[in-house]
């Protein structure tokens, strides 16, 4: 810009802006302002010679009621300060359920709820783990509470964070494991995206896979509704629940002169077996040649491993199961009894689908809580099962009945002639765990690595930790199970309930965070396709500096997949060669060295020599061991 | 009857030479008029039909049953591949593993030939001391 002086009118000139200003004089320039184009100057009517000049528009001077509102106290009673929400009480109810953690991706349907999680509960039981996704959240949760038996909170927005998590709900529900879950909703919605997140039924969205759902929009039933939900979520058979907020209720005002008081939690005992069939039930087990005990996820508690132990011990008989550790998988009386044996009794404990287990030749017995609370439109409640005596109770709270019954059933001759059937059981099962490490010995050199490989060098490393194996062991051929000594609940959490893809990764998480207060260590076998349904999880682990060590059974495909599409072909006749396609994941390999890197914690790999496995898990343990998330990609054979 | 005592030395060393010729060339892997071949191509044609899913890149893992070093000779294999009924390994994965059967005798004694060059990758039990670090308490069990 460029300044002129006319002497004529003792003016000063501003030329080269958007507009050309003149002032009344020179010393009112230098004491006044005229910065940029925008600014409005009041022309004297004198000036008459710039008649090109543009007038500029000028802003009406703020009335004396404006300057008050501005810089005066602001009036009392501002319906834009709520300083004791709703939602702070929210956080007292939630607080007496003692949750320790509540897993969220954030939502606006819940803001009120969240600040005050931070702020009113200094973000302390519950604190607040931050998801990248909503099933991860509500995966983790999953895992969390296989590892100490109670729930976690997952907070999930509206319609579109339900949906979200509901694969991982599902998946709880079929694994019968408890998890609080909590959504909320906006009422009236007058913004366009807050309607297609906001729905009259909530729990219409998921009510077929939780075990019960409220839909809180009245502070005073708030409090009942929170405890009710958390009750069921724990009585057997366990499973998720949900509870939803309105939006409004989080926001509205609650002085503490209005709260209704929190009240008081009273959790159920859970349900024993009927006296009747319990006596029938141990007299057939007493009188039994050959029983066997079946278990799918008898023991809530390390309790029941210790009950079962006692009753197997009594009977002198073998115990199957490789859902949960039910039993000491090292124990001698643990597995099928051998080749021939065939059993003339069967108890079936807690397991899902006992439809084929019996026929003419042998009497069945099940003790199952899963009949008690039953849906059916998903077929994932079983077949009906042509069992002899059936009992709906929860098995392990009828254990210490049955033991009873069966102690007095066996007299001091029978106890004698029990011990030799222990032995040929003993026997049979020291030869298994011969055979199994023979098997691993194949393909033990091999690139791939053999998953056999892949879990001795793991055990090698951690068998002095108190470990904890937090994934499923299905896709690598059950070689933890095989080679380590499975023995204590934590040992090994079993898999993914629905079989619904995405579990692992998330639930390994949440378990290891569960793991995290004993220092155990945590460790997980992460295949690949499940990895990247919400990898994301990674990035969760690293940032709340969960210690737990992946290492990925990399096969490069969705493997299952790529055998049954095979099998299509072969059973077609045509496109033998075509099975890769839809199911092969490579050209290009994901490097999820990289991946894990980019999520914030160490990582290495790919190993495709088995001689390099040992040292790369060394040093990611070494990570793990000083508290930090670690992930080694390992390439391996499919299974 | 010809009884192996009353015959002289030199007749047993006769026959059983006879016999063993006669034995290698019945447990020959490929015989006259069977396609000669080509691991290399093998190799290939073992990843694209997916057998390395069931049976490991080597043969030796995977839910299928062992193919390295192979049970039989190619004409038993390239049978059994078209019809896995079982009935040829008793206690297998035959009733598991589906037909190939609009595969070609050339592309099937390749897979065939690249399984029959593979090297053994599987050290016995005593050799490895992973597999053996818990070996007592296994037996004290």
């Amino acid at each position: 810009m460029r300044k002129k002086i006319d002497k004529n009118s003792d003016t000063v000139i501003i030329e080269g802006s958007e507009h050309t200003l003149h002032s009344t004089n020179r010393r009112g320039f230098l004491k006044g302002a005229a910065a940029g184009a925008a600014s409005a100057v009041a022309l004297p009517h004198t000036q008459t010679a710039r008649a090109a000049v543009r007038q500029l528009p000028v802003a009406a001077l703020p009335t004396s009621a404006m300057v008050a509102a501005e810089a005066g106290p602001s009036p009392a009673g501002s319906p834009r300060i709520i300083e004791h929400p709703a939602s702070d009480y929210m956080v007292d109810v939630f607080r007496s359920l003692d949750l320790e953690y509540v897993a969220t991706n954030p939502g606006s349907s819940f803001k009120a709820l969240h600040e005050s999680l931070i702020n009113y509960g200094g973000n302390q039981r519950p604190e607040i783990l931050t998801c990248l996704h909503e099933e991860s959240a509500v995966g983790m949760a999953h895992g969390y509470a296989k590892i100490t038996g109670k729930p976690m909170m997952a907070l999930l927005h509206g319609t579109v964070g339900l949906m979200h998590g509901s694969m991982a709900i599902f998946n709880a529900y079929a694994d019968r494991v408890p998890i609080y879950i909590v959504s909320a909703t906006h009422e009236d919605p007058a913004f366009w995206v807050n309607r297609y997140h906001s729905a009259q039924d909530m729990g219409a969205l998921v009510r077929e896979y939780v075990k019960w759902d409220a839909h809180s929009n009245d502070i005073h039933k708030f409090g009942r509704h929170a405890l009710h939900a958390y009750k069921q979520a724990l009585m057997p058979p366990r499973g998720p629940v949900l509870l939803t907020l309105n939006h409004h209720l989080q926001e509205r005002p609650l002085p503490e002169s209005e709260r209704p008081p929190v009240p008081k939690l009273t959790l159920a005992a859970p349900p024993q077996g009927d006296g009747n069939a319990v006596r029938e039930a141990a007299r057939w087990l007493v009188q039994a040649e050959r029983p066997l005990i079946t278990t799918e996820r008898c023991a809530r508690t390390p309790e029941g491993i210790n009950m079962l132990v006692e009753l197997a011990e009594l009977l002198q008989v073998p115990v199957t199961g490789g859902e949960r550790i039910d039993f000491p998988w090292t124990h001698p009386l643990y597995g099928d009894g051998g080749p021939d044996y065939e059993p003339d009794v069967i108890l079936g404990l807690e397991v899902n689908d006992m439809a084929g287990v019996g026929d003419s030749a042998r009497k069945v017995i099940e003790i199952s809580s899963a009949q008690l609370a039953e849906k059916t439109n998903i077929l994932s409640y079983g077949r009906y099962a042509e069992v002899d005596l059936s009992l709906a109770a929860d098995a392990q709270a009828t254990l210490p009945a049955l033991i009873e019954e069966v102690g007095k059933q066996l007299t001091a001759e029978r106890r004698r002639a029990l011990q030799a059937r222990g032995e040929q059981i003993r026997t049979a099962h020291v030869r298994r765990r011969r055979q199994e490490r023979e098997q691993a010995c194949y393909g033990w050199t091999a690139s791939p690595v053999s998953t056999a490989r892949l879990s001795a060098e793991l055990w090698a490393q951690i068998r002095d930790d108190d470990w904890s194996l937090v994934s499923w062991q299905g896709f690598i051929s059950g070689w933890p199970g095989k080679l380590w000594a499975m023995e204590k609940q934590h040992h090994y959490i079993g898999g993914y309930g629905a079989g619904g893809m995405g579990y692992n990764a998330q639930a390994a998480v949440g378990a290891a965070l569960a793991n995290k207060k004993h220092g155990r260590l945590s460790i997980n076998i992460q295949g690949d396709g499940d990895l990247n349904y919400a990898p994301g999880v990674l990035w969760t682990a690293a940032h709340h500096q969960i210690p737990l060590l992946t290492v990925m059974h990399n096969n490069r495909a969705y493997h299952a997949e790529v055998m049954y599409v095979q099998q299509q072909c072969s059973v077609h006749n045509r496109g033998h060669d075509m099975a890769h396609i839809g199911t092969a994941i490579r050209d290009p390999d994901i490097d999820y060295a990289k991946m894990a890197q980019s999520y914030g914690m160490y990582a290495e790999g790919p190993i495709d020599d088995p001689a390099e496995l040992g040292k790369a898990l060394k040093r990611g343990l070494e990570r793990v061991r000083a508290g930090e998330p670690a992930l080694i990609d390992v390439r391996t054979q499919p299974r | 009857m010809l009884r192996i005592s009353n015959t002289t030395p030199s007749l047993r060393i006769l026959l059983a030479g006879i016999t063993s010729l006669v034995l290698s060339v019945l447990c020959l892997p490929t015989r006259a008029g069977e396609p000669e071949g080509d691991p290399d191509r093998g190799q290939m044609l073992y990843q694209t039909y997916s057998c390395y899913a069931c049976h490991g890149h080597t043969g030796e893992t995977g839910t299928g049953t062992r193919l390295n070093p192979p049970r039989f000779d190619q004409a038993t294999f390239m049978t059994y591949v078209r019809n896995p009924s079982g009935r040829i390994i008793r206690r297998g994965a035959g009733g598991w593993m589906p037909p190939y059967k609009g595969v070609s005798d050339q592309n099937l004694a390749d897979i065939y030939a690249w399984l029959s060059s593979l090297p053994s990758y599987s050290p016995p039990l005593e050799g490895i001391p992973l597999l053996n670090m818990d070996e007592e308490q296994e037996q004290n069990r």
